[in-house]
């Protein structure tokens, strides 16, 4: 009787102990919500196709600290923020995954959107600022893979760390501040880029 | 007669005792101490766990540069910091201790017609001797500056160590972040544009690193396709720089 009370003890501990040593996977959710754009521009009379390959669909932030893993899938907030934004910068818009070389007919230019950096600041403390930041990189080519235009974008969402019991609601916001920020600076980018238009110019001639 | 002048000694420890707790006046300079203590610890704790911040590194005018040169009116200025005090104060760490040599590179397009697209995939930096041998293209030292802290505050785990490593955490996440953020990106220059930013190249190590580097770095003008070269020499001093 007292062997086997002594058994279950152990296994407690191992499994007590294994508990407090194994890592944890902490996964972010991302605002899938449509950015929307105040500005009224005019919309750019061309036929371009989208490309929106699998890298961004599954770009995420990812950090390993301590045995942990904390992961922000950002891919479809990206992806499907990019779409929009296109459509509401130019005529026509295609959407493909970008794995053909070859453009889709009718088109007059490819917009491929890339996610170069996602970095993620914590306060030392519940009160201290976190930051999110997410650089974009939109490029634009004509038919024969020359570069038309490429421009890099930044969001950014700030918001205090947060405790135990506010941290996970904090980062939803500030999440989604750095969502709102990429998209609109990117549509302020692309619908007052003077090369695009030239380029657009030059193709309705 | 020793216990009366023990009785005696009590009641007198125990009549000062009183007076000096629990007077009006010993009360209120208890209150105060008390304060005090409260606020020069919040202070420390504020202070020593506070969130790092680390400034921007502005751009100057092109005339402020030593390393400046115009072609086809696209202005290009470098400044590679060699300056241990200065790369401790915009980057939080000492990147040269990691072979990171952070050159911070600032253009303009003072024309009215032309753009250029100024990629950072087309900047390399070699020995000066041979300047377009591309000996050390830009390397990626970027991720091993913050992570350095982290691996040191992830060994410790006794409690009051574990907050100093929740700091440490912080600070590479900062540092990190700060890299990434500064980062010089390509971008198209229209006319009266302005871009900055950092490049950080992989120095070799110190005992076989020249003094003399060459930057080179490529503009494509939109229009014409034509490619714009820039040249720049410049001297790690002491050989890795002002190692202060």
């Amino acid at each position: 009787m007292m062997k086997r009370k002594k058994q279950v003890g152990n296994l407690a501990q191992v499994v007590l102990f294994s508990l407090v040593v194994a890592g944890c996977t902490h996964v972010y959710k991302a605002p899938v919500n449509l950015v929307k754009v105040d500005q009224q521009r005019e919309i750019i009379p061309l036929n371009v196709e989208l490309r929106l390959s699998d890298e961004l669909r599954n770009a995420k932030w990812e950090k390993h600290m301590m045995g942990d893993t904390f992961v922000l899938p950002l891919g479809d907030a990206l992806a499907q923020n990019a779409e929009a934004v296109t459509r509401q910068v130019f005529s026509e818009v295609v959407v493909t995954p970008g794995t053909n070389n070859e453009a889709t007919s009718g088109v007059k230019a490819m917009i491929t959107p890339k996610m170069v950096v996602a970095e993620w600041t914590w306060g030392a403390t519940a009160f201290g600022d976190s930051i999110l930041s997410v650089i974009l990189e939109w490029k634009m080519e004509d038919l024969k893979g020359n570069v038309v235009w490429i421009d890099t974008v930044k969001g950014d969402g700030k918001e205090n760390t947060g405790n135990i019991f506010t941290h996970k609601s904090n980062a939803r916001k500030q999440i989604d501040k750095c969502i709102t920020d990429l998209f609109q600076n990117s549509f302020q980018a692309l619908s007052s880029s003077v090369e695009i238009m030239e380029f657009a110019k030059k193709g309705a001639d | 007669m020793n216990l009366n002048s023990g009785m005696k000694f009590f009641q007198t420890f125990f009549g000062v005792c009183r007076y000096g707790l629990f007077s009006r006046k010993a009360r209120s300079k208890l209150r105060f101490r008390k304060l005090l203590v409260c606020v020069l610890a919040l202070a420390l704790v504020f202070n020593g766990c506070a969130t790092m911040r680390l400034p921007e590194h502005e751009a100057q005018s092109f005339d402020h540069y030593k390393n400046a040169q115009v072609k086809s009116e696209l202005a290009v200025a470098i400044q590679p910091l060699t300056d241990v005090k200065d790369i401790k104060e915009y980057f939080g760490t000492n990147l040269l201790s990691m072979n990171v040599l952070p050159i911070f590179i600032a253009a303009e397009n003072r024309g009215s017609a032309s753009s250029f697209i100024l990629s950072k995939d087309r900047f390399t930096m070699g020995a000066a001797q041979s300047a377009h041998n591309n000996l050390n293209q830009a390397g990626s030292g970027r991720e091993s500056a913050g992570q350095s802290v982290a691996i040191v505050g992830a060994a410790l785990i006794s409690m009051p160590m574990l907050f100093a490593a929740m700091k440490m955490i912080s600070d590479s996440t900062v540092i990190q972040h700060n890299l990434k953020v500064k980062e010089f990106q390509t971008n198209t220059l229209s006319p009266g544009e302005k871009v900055q930013g950092f490049a950080y190249f992989q120095l070799p190590d110190k005992k076989t690193r020249p003094n003399e580097w060459n930057l080179h770095l490529e503009a494509l003008e939109t229009r014409s396709k034509k490619t714009e070269g820039f040249d720049f020499t410049f001297a790690l001093e002491g050989k890795g720089g002002n190692q202060k």
